[in-house]
């Protein structure tokens, strides 16, 4: 049997302690920061009584003529060809969108996190608490609803999410505006009221010149949301046959990209 | 007061449901022709209720005697369902008249901003000229 002498204990311990401080630390810092007084009480389900984005022929939450884009981002949606959007392969839709479907979400604010449920797609988002040792996205990491942590401050909650994946219109889905792996969004969630009002702020080098926000308000709503969405590839699909081809010979598209090295027919 | 608040809730819903298209799955004006309007009358093969659109699958003899199937999209089943609506709502066999816009592409027989009525007269959806059906 090894013996371990009582000041190699003593040692080991406060070794141990040193090791641990620097995290002892960050929490008690992180959790004052956020006090009872600076954080709103926005737990609960919401909705938009007006409806929210709702497409008659207009864009919504942007008007896209206004926004500050790339040349390169309005060279994407002008090839773009709305059959290719990941919807209709039921891929749900991501944040700054996200936020302005008309559906119903609830909130769950928890000690270390907060649990956003969106109605539309069976969406659940996490957002991890400053200050709770939650887990960090290494570089490389990606994801398609991105990676979001979150804090309180002046009766807000700020939710931060990048580490997003590339998508074909992860800026705006009904107007085909792309987003890169370097957006980032801005959500900031305060009580104003009987209201919750969110403003979005998204920042996107690669597709935007300048940043791009929205701010609408919520109300709550007593009325539990309809889960699971389950939404079904061959509904999402149905109404495609309807839509005029963008391109007069489909199957060019396809050759064009072609691994292959095809060239397009003449 | 309590009841005076409830009901005006309950008037702007309702009001809400007529005037508002209920759906954001994508923007319906590539998809249908808003300045025509088509009324058939068929028999319901089927009925698939889910989401993102709940479809309708009509049987419909053309004036030619060709006998074509419509399909007629619906807003998304979590906001029927919350009208009560169930996946029985129409079954195979159902005579129905449905009046709305044309789908844009030719040869498709597809409808938006729907009114539904049944052979009996009762109207199963929409109204108001369709505005209230708009996907």
């Amino acid at each position: 049997m090894i013996k371990i002498s009582r000041s190699s204990r003593i040692a080991a311990a406060a070794f141990l302690l040193f090791l641990a401080t620097p995290y002892a630390d960050s929490t008690l810092k992180a959790q004052s920061r956020a006090t009872a007084a600076e954080t709103p009480d926005i737990d609960g389900i919401w909705f938009r009584s007006d409806g929210g984005c709702t497409p008659d022929g207009v864009t919504c939450p942007f008007v896209v003529a206004e926004l500050p884009l790339k040349a390169r981002t309005l060279g994407f949606r002008e090839a773009f060809d709305e059959p290719l959007a990941p919807k209709y392969d039921c891929v749900p839709s991501v944040v700054p969108s996200l936020v302005a479907d008309p559906y119903k979400f609830q909130i769950e604010q928890l000690a270390d996190r907060v649990v956003i449920t969106y109605e539309k797609d069976d969406v659940i988002r996490t957002v991890w608490m400053e200050g709770h040792g939650n887990p960090q996205p290494k570089v490389g990491d990606f994801y398609q609803q991105g990676h979001s942590r979150g804090w309180y401050e002046e009766n807000q909650l700020v939710v931060e999410t990048t580490k997003f994946t590339f998508d074909p219109v992860g800026l705006d889905d009904m107007s085909n505006l792309p987003s890169s792996t370097s957006k980032k969004v801005t959500e900031r969630y305060w009580r104003d009221g009987e209201l919750m009002t969110v403003e979005v702020t998204t920042v996107d080098p690669l597709f935007l010149n300048a940043p791009i926000q929205f701010t609408w308000s919520f109300e709550s709503s007593d009325e539990p949301l309809y889960l699971p969405y389950g939404c079904d590839p061959e509904l999402s699909k149905e109404a495609l046959e309807f839509l005029p081809p963008k391109y007069e010979d489909p199957d060019l598209v396809r050759i064009t990209v072609s691994p292959y090295g095809e060239q397009p027919r003449d | 007061m309590r009841l005076r608040k409830c009901t005006v809730y309950a008037v702007t819903a309702v009001a809400l449901i007529l005037v508002n298209p209920l759906n954001a799955h994508h923007s319906q004006r590539p998809f249908y022709d808003y300045s025509q309007w088509v009324e058939i009358e068929g028999t319901v093969n089927r009925f698939n209720f889910g989401n993102p659109h709940p479809v309708l699958y009509l049987q419909v003899t053309e004036p030619d005697g060709e006998t074509v199937e419509w399909k007629l999209l619906f807003p998304p089943a979590s906001v029927l369902m919350r009208r009560g609506w169930t996946a029985e709502q129409f079954v195979p066999g159902d005579i129905v008249t449905a009046r709305g816009h044309p789908s844009r592409r030719s040869g498709t027989h597809g409808m938006a901003r729907l009114t539904i009525t049944r052979s009996d007269g009762t109207v199963a959806f929409g109204g108001g000229g369709g505005a209230s059906s708009e996907e």
